[in-house]
């Protein structure tokens, strides 16, 4: 039986089932990315007025350094909120891999070695928790949770509760190519696949499915367990990757250095557009997430502002977006009764 | 007595109602029937003063009235609405008094006072709860009646019902309309409002039909039957009999599925069926007679605890195999348990597909084209199929969710109450579509519990009674009494 064997019921009353014009999702994400890019531009133009520096080539690349580490989080943390999942597990993975990487490069390992130890070590730690999550159905919040502190205890141990320095270990991520750090290179990177397999795949829409209604994907046939452990093994493993970034760019291995990590990066895909009820977000929001976390926090230093402030401002626009959300889901769902 | 006259609404660019006139007599049960948009909900809203009339008068005991909510509500018209207004987390007491609980001589309430007067409004009604379990212990009916209760025991004088049993099993209705002829008996008139023209003819004293509207029919509901009313709600362009619809069928062929001595717990004891492909088979049998249970095993979604399961000559497995397959699964709940509402359209009816080769290219583009084409062919109306699945009505969601296994070429479709809460020419696209499937060689099963849907598809029906087959009955012999017989018998 083909499609064809159904006889066409063509209605000429029938709509098109097509309006012109940008597809509602898209303006959707529209709506959340607008303010977003506006307090980033508005930030700099302010911090700018106020102190030339801010907006110079190089203060750009050392902020997209600075925040490479959190930018890759967030993309996997998207990818896991999209899906429904939530890892909080992930400021310890970078701490225990920035210890992993100090200590390796002392015994003298090879970087490729080390590199490969990490992301795979980070890899089976979220397939872990993806198999819990899938078959144990234990809530990701409780079960990251635990994982958060179990990691934070293991990293403290690991460097018997000193930064270990590796002060020729790991350079290359420090290293510029044609005037870009690579740490940003590899940001940008992760950035390319993490769009292209959530936006681009039919694997993204099964991960759409899962986070919006497991029930009805499972129905449809939706392998729900393997794509929890695909998100799971893939945010470790850029957890990993985020360990070895930390280690080079700070030029040790810090057993504290994740610490409160895991907020940020939730609250800055939160930002972008991430719902923790799943079903919701993209990697560009993900993206513009970070880059107001990071405007906030730099432009607030070159304003001579306290950095006892950065987390009271972060929180306010963090509430403000949240609510924003909130509001126009309302409107829309009104909207979707009137016409139906 | 409520008495509206020549009533008319219009709202930009529509309008809802035309010079409609109908009156409400106290203890008598009053059906509004007419499609979707017809303008039943403007009419309530209207009679209950949400809306004002354009033109036209309200009159209540033969004075004319201007309606506002509170006017409505002191009025003692009362409104039970579709979706459940019910606070979970407390008792069955609290909710029946909710807003008004009673209060002694100092003007205090007590548990004691407030589980006293539920029991004597519940007893009123006739309904038997235990007043301290908490609401989210009850049954969706139980929390149905629960409202009931409360409605009524506001001294109704006029009780609109819009859809009350859109979410009940049927032994569930039966204890509603006992209610409902109960509050009948105190002297209340009931507004009626289903798509289920068979609980109207059981039900109802009066009826009016409305379409586009206008009052195209009304009067006294024994002279009138279900095809009388699908007539007058749409003409002649939409029927619901056997005749205009089930349009034959082939020889049945190769076994699509084969169960042998199938049991889940307690729920099936040893059940035998064959399911060919070209033959629709209709399942019916109320709650806890393992229907429902048979339709998701034989789609996968369950696994018998002993017995034999084959699909298409292999064993059966998990519900992603089955899926694989080609077996369909389109369940009762839609909400819950078929879509994804706050996604688009596109991606709801791409879903199986999606689920099918997820390690492919996605193109949103090339998706919503796809599913442009699929919805033409099942006629769905929506002005977008960019937009969220949600704010479409409950037939074109339930099209959705067969064009989604349409797009895979699904061979064996189980729909479990396919047309719950679907207005009548949806039911009658559907039911069209169901055959046209079969006839092109499709094994098509169907859990229903609503005869005009069995009689409309069946080509043969399995009626099942406390985990076991009951009895086979021809889609052509498959008469209310016929089923009811097989059905009840002990």
């Amino acid at each position: 039986m083909t499609t064809t064997d159904v006889p066409p019921e063509v209605d000429a009353a029938t709509p098109p089932l097509q309006r012109r014009g940008l597809s509602p999702l898209m303006r959707e994400h529209l709506r959340v990315y607008a303010p977003l890019a506006l307090i980033v531009v508005a930030l700099g133009v302010v911090t700018t007025v106020y102190n030339p520096a801010f907006l110079s080539g190089a203060n750009i690349g050392r902020l997209l350094a600075a925040n490479a580490v959190l930018g890759v989080l967030v993309v996997g943390q998207t990818l896991l909120l999209v899906g429904g999942q939530l890892d909080l597990s992930v400021g310890s993975l970078v701490s225990v891999g920035g210890v992993v990487t100090a200590s390796f490069v002392l015994h003298g390992l090879p970087t490729v070695v080390v590199v490969a130890v990490c992301l795979v070590a980070g890899a089976l730690i979220g397939l872990c928790w993806g198999l819990i999550v899938a078959y144990l159905k234990v809530p990701p919040f409780i079960l990251t949770l635990g994982g958060l502190a179990v990691f934070a205890s293991l990293a403290l141990t690991l460097a018997a509760s000193t930064p270990i320095p590796m002060p020729t270990g790991m350079t290359w991520v420090r290293a510029e190519v044609l005037g870009v750090r690579v740490a940003v290179i590899v940001w940008a990177l992760v950035i390319l696949l993490g769009a292209l397999l959530l936006h681009f795949t039919r694997f993204g829409r099964n991960v759409y499915a899962v986070g919006a209604n497991e029930e009805a994907a499972f129905l449809a046939g939706v392998p729900t367990a393997r794509i929890k452990m695909a998100l799971y093994s893939i945010n470790g493993l850029l957890a990993g990757l985020a360990g070895v970034m930390f280690a080079g760019r700070v030029g040790a291995g810090d057993p504290r250095g994740g610490v409160g990590l895991e907020l940020t990066v939730v609250a800055a895909a939160v930002l972008g557009g991430a719902s923790l009820a799943g079903g919701r977000g993209s990697i560009v929001g993900g993206v513009l997430g970070v880059l107001v976390v990071a405007m906030v926090t730099d432009s607030l230093s070159f304003l001579d502002v306290p950095d006892t402030y950065n987390q009271l401002v972060l929180g306010v626009i963090l509430i403000g977006a949240v609510a924003v959300t909130a509001t126009s889901e309302i409107r829309r769902i009104r909207a979707a009764r009137r016409t139906g | 007595m409520i008495e509206l006259q020549n009533v008319s609404k219009s709202f930009p660019g529509a309008r809802a109602l035309t010079d409609v006139s109908v009156e409400f007599t106290p203890g008598r049960v009053h059906a509004l029937v007419g499609e979707n948009g017809a303008g039943k909900s403007t009419l309530i809203k209207i009679a209950s003063g949400v809306l004002q009339p354009d033109s036209g008068e309200i009159r209540v005991d033969g004075r004319p009235v201007r309606l506002t909510p509170r006017d409505a509500r002191e009025l003692h018209i009362r409104v039970l609405h579709q979706e459940r207004q019910v606070a979970l987390t407390r008792s069955v007491a609290d909710n029946v008094v909710l807003g008004e609980a009673p209060r002694n001589r100092l003007g205090l309430s007590g548990q004691w006072l407030v589980e006293r007067e539920a029991r004597r409004r519940l007893q009123r009604v006739g309904v038997e709860l235990d007043v301290r379990a908490p609401v989210a212990t009850l049954s969706v009916a139980q929390r149905q009646l629960l409202e009931l209760a409360r409605a009524v025991t506001f001294d109704a004088r006029c009780l609109i019902m819009d859809e009350p049993t859109a979410s009940l099993h049927p032994d569930e209705i039966g204890q509603l309309f006992e209610v409902v002829r109960r509050v009948r008996e105190h002297g209340v008139s009931v507004v009626y409002i289903s798509h289920h023209l068979s609980e109207v003819i059981a039900l109802a004293d009066d009826y009016t039909v409305l379409r586009d509207g206008r009052r195209v029919g009304g009067g006294l509901v024994e002279d009138t039957t279900t095809d009388g009313l699908v007539a007058q709600m749409f003409g002649s362009e939409v029927s619901l009999r056997r005749e205009d619809i089930h349009g034959g069928g082939t020889e049945p062929g190769d076994v699509a599925a084969r169960l042998r001595g199938v049991h889940f717990g307690r729920r099936l004891k040893g059940v035998d069926l064959d399911l060919r492909f070209g033959e629709t088979v209709v399942i019916n049998g109320p709650v806890g007679s393992g229907a429902a249970e048979l339709g998701r095993i034989l789609s996968g979604a369950a696994r018998p605890t002993a017995g034999s399961v084959e699909l298409m000559g292999k064993p059966g497995s998990t519900r992603r195999r089955a899926a694989m397959r080609g077996v369909a699964l389109i369940p009762a709940d839609r909400k819950r348990e078929g879509l994804l509402l706050d996604r688009p359209i596109h991606e709801n009816s791409e879903l199986a597909g999606d689920a099918a080769h997820p390690l492919t290219w996605y193109s949103a583009v090339r998706a919503a084209d796809r599913c442009r084409r699929g919805g033409r062919r099942l006629g769905l109306k929506a002005s977008d199929v960019r937009l969220a699945v949600r704010g479409l009505s409950g037939g074109n969601q339930q099209k959705v969710l067969i064009d989604r296994w349409l797009r895979v070429d699904a061979r064996v479709l189980v729909l479990d109450e396919p047309t719950v809460g679907i207005d009548i020419p949806s039911k009658a696209e559907i039911y069209r579509q169901l055959r046209a499937l079969t006839r092109a060689g499709a094994a098509v099963v169907v859990l229903s519990t609503e005869y005009q849907e069995i009689r409309c598809v069946a080509d043969r029906v399995i009626v099942m009674r406390d985990g076991v087959v009951a009895g086979e009955i021809p889609g052509v012999d498959a008469t209310e009494q016929a089923l009811f017989a097989l059905g009840a018998r002990s």
